[in-house]
This record gives structure tokens, sequence and C-alpha cells, in this order.
């Protein structure tokens, strides 16, 4: 309850502060005039969308504008059936249709953004980025030869959480009828067949994604 | 003159503010200002006068960019809104004494024919 009471209290001190600034105020006048244009039908949205946020916008000082077009805001469905406009499901329903349509292209945006950053550096970072998640499927055996080897590149101990001594103690033991050169040695072997399957399938996500896009 | 709206109280608030000089044209703002109308009420009233054709408008004649601020729309009472406004508010003025010591001599617009004179 305390921690609800406080969430309330920051989000009306947010909202208190927005409602300061005057900008805030007339976007959410403009806001509420749109959407109370929908209405209307579609031959005479222009119009008075125009002339209610002219005369909002006229209103001096921070509220009043606010006020305005609240107003217009809540009467808006008895004078859009007043002049025939679509219904309140109508309304619901292009809304809806909106929000999809936004949600589409930021989603095409998205990809374009990836594309683009792809081609422009084609062993770019973002695959790789993308690639943790294969680098978080590596062996133990791996990041043990990494440990024994001495190689610097790692990644995948960290996102396992093993400790790469312990987890080259624990192969080591796993293998009793090898010496530790033969180990070595298989280890180099299983690093070198890891990394290459990192990189087969890095290959294969870049090319997923190009399919994915379309290109 | 095509079918005359209902006479609420804001068709008269609004009607009234238009028939104090039927010769300026108003924008919305001032209407509303005057009348006591928020917008989500005085639109409606004014689109209604405006299909009854009481009313007409038009877009302000400015550009926008040389006057640095966006065009207003202009509301002003046709010929055959002031003959219907005066006989309107006269009729209201007997029936429901408004009692607004700020009510203008509806019967004495010049140029046009007394209320009772009047066919709305």
């Amino acid at each position: 309850m305390a921690i609800l009471t406080g969430l309330g209290v920051l989000v009306l001190g947010m909202v208190k502060a927005d409602l300061e600034d005057a900008k805030v105020c007339r976007w959410l006048a403009r806001q509420l005039i749109y959407r109370a244009a929908e209405h209307l039908p579609h031959e005479e949205r222009a119009r008075w969308r125009e002339e209610s946020i002219r005369d909002a916008l006229d209103l001096p000082g921070r509220l009043p504008p606010l006020l305005w077009a609240l107003d217009v805001y809540l009467k808006a469905g008895s004078w859009g059936r007043m002049r025939g406009g679509p219904s309140w499901s109508q309304v619901l329903v292009a809304r809806v249709r909106a929000a999809w349509r936004w949600l589409w292209s930021l989603r095409k945006a998205r990809r374009a953004r990836v594309l683009e950053e792809m081609n422009r550096h084609p062993s770019s970072s973002r695959p790789l980025v993308e690639a943790t998640e294969v680098v978080a499927t590596a062996t133990v055996e791996a990041t043990a030869t990494m440990t024994a080897r001495g190689v610097t590149r790692s990644g995948g101990s960290a996102t396992l959480g093993y400790s790469p001594k312990t987890a080259f103690d624990q192969y080591r033991k796993s293998l009793p009828h090898l010496s530790d050169e033969e180990v070595v040695t298989l280890l180099s072997q299983s690093t070198h067949e890891f990394w290459a399957d990192v990189d087969r399938r890095i290959e294969e996500y870049r090319r997923r994604r190009v399919e994915e896009l379309g290109f | 003159m095509a079918d005359p709206p209902r006479m609420t109280m804001n068709v008269l608030k609004v009607l009234r503010v238009l028939l104090e000089d039927p010769t300026t044209e108003r924008h919305g703002l001032e209407i509303g200002l005057a009348a006591g109308l928020r917008g989500g009420s005085l639109y409606p009233v004014l689109s209604k006068l405006e299909d009854a054709k009481l009313v007409t408008s038009a877009w302000e004649d400015v550009d926008p960019s040389e006057a640095g601020r966006p065009r207003r729309r202009l509301y002003r009472l046709s010929p055959d809104g002031i003959v219907y406004a005066r006989h309107a508010l006269a009729e209201a003025q007997q029936n429901l004494s408004i009692g607004d010591q700020h009510a203008p001599a509806w019967g004495h617009t010049p140029g046009f024919p007394a209320p009772g004179g009047a066919s709305a």
C-alpha cells in the first residue's frame, strides 16, 4: 500500500511538473483536439481541427487551452453523432488500426536500421552482439581450453557463471587416462571447433536476417 | 433557409452575441468567450447554425507566414440569420425571461424588419 501511495505521489508529481510547462499543455490540447476530430465526418475534420486548435492556442496561460480542448474532446461524441460522423466503435477500430500501423512502422524502421548498420559494417558488432547468445552456449571444454592456453578471448565463462579454473580442473578430472599434453591438445582442437562453430552460426544468423528483411 | 436548429440556450447565446453587431465578423473564440461557452458547446452550435444557413463563415484572408499566426475562421449572421435571430431572441425573451441586463436591444438592428414583421 505504501509503495502504491509512493508511486502515486511520484506520478502525480511528474504530471503536475509537466502541466506547469506551457508547451506540454499545448501539446496535450492539440492531441485532445486531434482525437476529438476523429468523431466528425471525414470531410469536416480538417476544418474543425484547424479552427479548434487555433482557438485553443489563442487562449492565454497554461491551463485554459487545455480545458478548452478537453471540453471539445468530451463533447466530441455527441457532436460527431449530430454531424453523422463515425460511431464510437468505428472510432475505436480506427484508433486500434492506427496504433497497429504505428507499431508496424516502428518494426520496419528498426529492421531498416539493422540492415543499414550491417551494410555499413559487414563484419560489424551488431551480429556479434546478437551472437552473445551463441557464445552463451559455449561448452565448459571450450572455456577451460581458453584458460589452459591463456587465451583472453572469453565471454562464455562469465555468461555461464563458471569459474574457468574450476571448469578446467573438472574437465581434467573427467579424463584421468589422458596425460596433460593430450588434454591440452584435445582442448585446443575443441577450441578451434568451438570458434569455427561460432563463426558458422554468426554467418547463419546474418544470412537469416538478410532473408527476413527481404534483401 | 434550411430547417432551423432547435432553440437551446446555447444557440440563443450564440445568436445574441452575433446579433450585437451583425456586420462584424467574429472568430470562434471571441464568440465563445462572449457567450460564455467553451469549445465543446460552441462548435456544435456554430455548425448547426451554419447548416441552417443562419450563419456564414470563411477563413480569414491573411497569409499565416506574414501574419505570424494561423488564420482564423470568421463568422457572421446571414441576412436570413439576422431576421431569424431577432425573432427567436425576442420570442425567447418573452417566454423565458432571460433577465440578462447586457442583452442588446433586439428589435433595433438598422436595415432589418422588426421581429413582428419577420417571416422566419
